[in-house]
C-alpha cells in the first residue's frame, strides 16, 4: 500500500511542470547568471601594486629613496609612471592612476576619488613627512645618529604573526551561490505545499478522493512527504552538481557533506511547504503566494540580494541570523568553506533537523482529525 | 467602469503579496540609505578593526591610541568563530592581539612577529593596517636609537605619526559627488522592488482577466473592445502610478529630503522603470502562464538584471563583457542615470536624455510585443474556430 502511494506520488510530483521548472531550470539560469557577474570581482578586489603618476619638479633625496623602496620588489606596493602634470591630471580623470605623486621640495598627492587605495596613498605620502620629522629630531639630538636613524626607519620588518583562521574559499561573493541553493532548497516548498493540498478534501478534487478511500490518512500523507522529498532531492543534488562541476564553483569543504547538507535543506523546503498548507481553509494559490513571499523574505534576509546583510544582522539583530531557516542552510555549506573542523557545521545541519522536525509534526498536528461535512 | 472595478478588485486580491515586499524595501532603503557618505571632501577611509591589548602598558596603549584615532574599533567578540564570521562578511576588516610581553619585546628590539593579527580577505585595508603597524614599530626603533626609553620612544612615535599629509581631491568636471548621495542610495535599489511587485501583482491580475470565462462574458457584452482595453489600461496605471507614488514619497520622508534640481530625474527614471515592469508584467501574462510560472519568470527577471546591471553589486566591479551585455537591459540605463546624478559618473543631460530614452524605447518594444503577442492568439484562436 505504502508502495503503491509512493511510487503515484513520485509521478505526480514529476506531472507538476513548475516543479522541474522552478528546481532544475531556475538554479541553472541563475546561476549562470551570478557566475557571469562576479566570477572575477574577488580578485580585482585583492590587493595589487596601486598604479600611480609620479610628476618631479625638483630633487628630493628622502621621496626619491622612499619611492624606490615601494616600487621594487617582486610584489611592489606602487607601480609608477613618471610623467608631466598634465597628463599625470589625465591618467588620474581617466582612472589609469589612483593618485598624482608630487615630489618638490615635500612630496604631495592628488586623488580623484576617496576610499582605501587613496587613504594607503596619503600613508606612503606621510611617510615622507614622517622621515623629515623623525631626521630633524636626531639632527637636534645627536647629528652623528643620523643615518642609524635613517636605517631604523627604512629597515624590513615583519611585525605581524599570521594566525588567520584557513578559509578553503575566502571568496565572499561564493555566498551568493550558497544562498541559491539555500532558496532552491526552500522552494522545495511548492513540493511540500501540494503534499498538503492533495490531503485536504476542501483543498482539491484528489484530497477529497483520498479522504473517502479505504487508505489511512498516515500512509498516504507520508507517502507523499517521503516522495516530496526524494524528488527534491534529486533536484538539489543537479543544482549542486551544475554549479560544481559545470559553473566551476569552489565551495570549500567536503564535497560530499556539500551534497548531504544540500539534500537535507530540500527536505526542509518541503516541510515548510506542507507546514503552510496546512494552515487554515485559504485556498492553493493564496498559500503559494505566502509561501513565495515568506521564502523571498527569508532569503533576502539570509544574503540573497544583499551579500553583507548578514553581517549587518550580525550586529544589529543576531537572532534573525539565528531563527532564519535559510540562513541556517546557506551557513552550513559556508561552514564547511570555513572551519575544517566540523563542530559549527553539525550544529547547523541539527538546526536544519529541528525545522524539518517542527515544521512536519506542526501540518500534520494542523491536519489531522479533519471532517468535512460539506466541500 | 465595470471592467475597471472588476480589475481593481483582483489587484486588491493579490495585494497581500506586494506588501510583504513594500515593507522589505522600505527596511532595506532605511538600512542602505544610512549608510551613504559625502565625497565632496577629502576624508579617510576607516578601517574596521579589533584590537585586543593583552599588554596594557604604556607602550601597547600609545600604540592602541595611535591605530584608533583614524579607524574605527569593533569591541571584541566573545569568541572566534564570530570573530572569523565578521571578518568574512567585512564587519571586520582585520584583528589585531597585542600579547604579554609586548613593552619588553620592544624594548628589547624584537620585533619580529610582535603582534598576533587575523584577517581573511588579502584586501587593500590588510595591507594598509600592516603597513601602519610597521611604519609604528619603525618609528620607535627610530626613537630608541636616538636615546630615548621605549614609553618615551613611543609617545614620540605617536607625536611623528600624527603629522599626515596634505590631499587635494581633483572633482572631475560635472561632477557632483555626495549630493543626496542617501536618498540616491533608495532609488538605486528601486529596480528590484518594483519589477518584484508589479510583476507579481499586476501579472496574476491580468492572467485572471484574460481566463476564457471572464473574455467570452466580455465579448458578448456591450463594452467595445476599444473600451475593454482603455479600462484595463487605465486601472494599470492606477496601479502602477499608486506603487511608485508611494515610493517616491517614501523616499523623501525617509531621508527628509524635498525633491529639487536634478532629483526630479531620479523620480522620472523610477516612473519609466515602473511603467517597463508594468508592459513586461502585461507581456509576461498574455501568455496565461500559471500564478508559480509568473513567480519563476519574477525571480529570473529580477534578480538577473539587478545582478547583471549594477543595482545590488555597483557596475564599476562588473566586467566590460557583462556591462555590454546589459546594455540589453533596461536596468543599465536606470543605474547609468542614478550613477550621474550621485556623481559616480560625470553628469552630462544628453546622457542622461539618451538613457531615459533608451528606457522609454523598452517600454515602447514591450507594448508593441504584447500587442503582437494578443494578436496573434486570438487569430490562432480565430482560426481554430473556423476549422472546427
Amino acid at each position: 500500500m505504502f508502495r503503491h502511494n509512493l511510487a503515484y506520488e513520485l509521478k505526480e510530483v514529476l506531472r507538476v511542470r513548475e516543479f522541474v521548472l522552478w528546481l532544475m531550470l531556475f538554479p541553472i539560469i541563475l546561476g549562470t547568471l551570478f557566475k557571469v557577474a562576479f566570477g572575477s570581482i574577488y580578485s580585482s578586489e585583492l590587493f595589487d601594486s596601486i598604479p600611480v603618476a609620479v610628476v618631479k619638479t625638483s630633487e628630493n633625496a628622502v621621496a626619491d629613496e622612499l619611492l624606490k623602496a615601494l616600487t621594487e620588489g617582486e610584489e611592489p606596493m606602487l607601480a609608477a609612471t613618471f610623467t608631466d602634470a598634465e597628463n599625470a591630471k589625465q591618467l588620474l580623470l581617466d582612472g589609469d592612476a589612483e593618485g598624482i605623486l608630487t615630489i618638490g621640495e615635500s612630496m604631495e598627492l592628488t586623488v580623484a576619488r576617496t576610499g582605501m587605495i587613496p587613504t594607503m596613498l596619503q600613508e606612503i605620502v606621510s611617510r615622507c613627512k614622517l622621515y623629515e620629522t623623525v631626521i630633524r629630531d636626531a639632527i637636534a639630538t645627536d647629528p652623528a645618529s643620523v643615518e642609524t636613524v635613517v636605517a631604523k626607519l627604512s629597515a624590513e620588518v615583519n611585525a605581524c604573526r599570521e594566525v588567520s583562521p584557513a578559509a578553503d574559499n575566502p571568496d565572499v561573493y561564493v555566498q551568493y551561490f550558497y544562498n541559491l541553493i539555500a532558496m532552491v532548497a526552500i522552494c522545495g516548498n511548492m513540493t511540500g505545499l501540494h503534499v498538503s493540498t492533495n490531503n485536504q478534501a476542501n483543498q482539491s478534487q484528489l484530497g477529497a478522493r483520498k479522504n473517502c478511500s479505504a487508505t489511512p490518512k498516515g500512509i498516504y500523507l507520508t507517502a507523499g512527504l517521503l516522495g516530496s522529498c526524494i524528488a527534491q532531492s534529486v533536484s538539489m543534488v543537479l543544482c549542486v552538481t551544475f554549479l560544481r562541476f559545470v559553473l566551476r564553483v569552489n565551495f570549500g569543504g567536503s564535497l560530499l557533506l556539500l551534497y548531504l547538507a544540500a539534500i537535507l535543506s530540500g527536505c526542509l523546503g518541503v516541510a515548510f511547504g506542507f507546514f503552510i498548507g496546512s494552515i487554515g481553509k485559504m485556498r492553493h494559490e493564496g498559500k503559494s503566494a505566502i509561501a513565495i513571499t515568506v521564502s523571498m523574505a527569508l532569503c533576502f534576509l539570509s544574503g540573497l540580494m544583499m551579500g553583507n546583510i548578514k553581517g549587518i544582522l550580525a550586529t544589529k539583530a543576531p537572532w534573525v541570523n539565528r531563527f532564519n531557516p535559510v540562513a541556517i542552510i546557506s551557513d552550513s555549506f559556508y561552514c564547511l568553506n570555513m572551519y575544517s573542523d566540523y563542530r559549527r557545521f553539525i550544529t547547523k545541519i541539527i538546526g536544519i533537523l529541528i525545522y524539518i522536525t517542527v515544521f512536519t509534526v506542526l501540518g500534520v498536528l494542523f491536519t489531522r482529525r479533519k471532517k468535512y461535512a460539506s466541500i | 467602469m465595470q471592467v475597471f472595478k472588476a480589475f481593481l478588485k483582483v489587484l486588491r486580491s493579490k495585494f497581500g503579496a506586494a506588501i510583504i515586499y513594500i515593507a522589505l524595501f522600505f527596511l532595506v532603503g532605511i538600512l542602505m540609505t544610512k549608510s551613504g557618505t559625502d565625497e565632496s571632501v577629502w576624508e579617510k577611509s576607516k578601517m574596521k578593526l579589533v584590537i585586543e591589548d593583552l599588554d596594557d602598558t604604556p607602550e601597547s596603549r600609545a600604540l592602541t591610541e595611535f591605530i584608533s584615532k583614524d579607524n574605527t574599533i569593533i569591541p571584541a567578540f566573545a569568541n572566534e568563530d564570530d570573530l572569523t564570521d565578521a571578518m568574512y562578511y567585512t564587519t571586520v576588516d582585520y584583528a589585531v592581539t597585542i600579547p604579554k610581553g609586548f613593552s619588553e619585546r620592544l624594548a628589547a628590539g624584537e620585533t619580529e612577529g610582535i603582534f598576533e593579527c587575523r584577517h581573511i580577505h588579502e584586501s587593500y585595508a590588510q595591507v594598509n593596517i600592516q603597513m601602519q603597524l610597521e611604519k609604528y614599530i619603525n618609528t620607535v626603533a627610530a626613537y630608541q636609537a636616538l636615546g630615548k626609553s621605549t614609553q618615551e620612544a613611543s609617545q614620540a612615535a605617536v607625536a611623528a605619526l600624527s603629522k599626515e599629509a596634505n590631499v587635494e581631491l581633483l572633482q572631475k568636471e560635472n561632477e557632483t559627488k555626495g549630493e543626496n548621495s542617501e536618498l540616491l542610495t533608495f532609488f538605486r535599489y528601486m529596480p528590484y522592488i518594483l519589477l518584484s511587485v508589479i510583476m507579481n501583482t499586476l501579472s496574476p491580475a491580468m492572467i485572471a482577466m484574460n481566463r476564457k470565462d471572464f473574455r467570452y462574458r466580455t465579448d458578448c457584452s456591450g463594452i467595445s473592445p476599444h473600451s475593454y482595453t482603455m479600462q484595463i489600461f487605465g486601472a494599470s496605471a492606477l496601479y502602477v502610478g499608486g506603487i511608485w507614488a508611494v515610493f517616491t514619497l517614501a523616499g523623501g520622508i525617509i531621508n527628509g529630503t524635498m525633491y529639487t534640481g536634478r532629483l526630479w530625474l531620479a523620480v522620472l527614471n523610477a516612473l519609466l522603470f515602473a511603467l517597463f515592469s508594468a508592459v513586461l508584467a502585461i507581456f509576461v501574462s498574455e501568455f496565461s502562464p500559471s500564478d508559480n510560472v509568473v513567480s519563476i519568470l519574477t525571480q529570473v527577471a529580477t534578480l538577473g538584471m539587478c545582478f547583471l546591471c549594477g543595482v545590488f553589486i555597483s557596475q564599476s566591479l562588473l566586467g566590460s563583457g557583462v556591462l555590454s551585455a546589459a546594455k540589453f537591459l533596461p536596468a543599465y540605463w536606470y543605474i547609468r542615470v542614478i550613477s550621474m546624478l550621485n556623481g559616480e559618473l560625470a553628469f552630462d543631460a544628453g546622457e542622461v536624455a539618451l538613457a531615459l530614452g533608451i528606457e522609454a524605447g523598452f517600454i515602447a518594444v514591450f507594448v508593441l510585443l504584447a500587442v503582437l503577442v494578443r494578436r496573434s492568439r486570438v487569430t490562432s484562436a480565430v482560426a481554430r474556430k473556423a476549422m472546427a
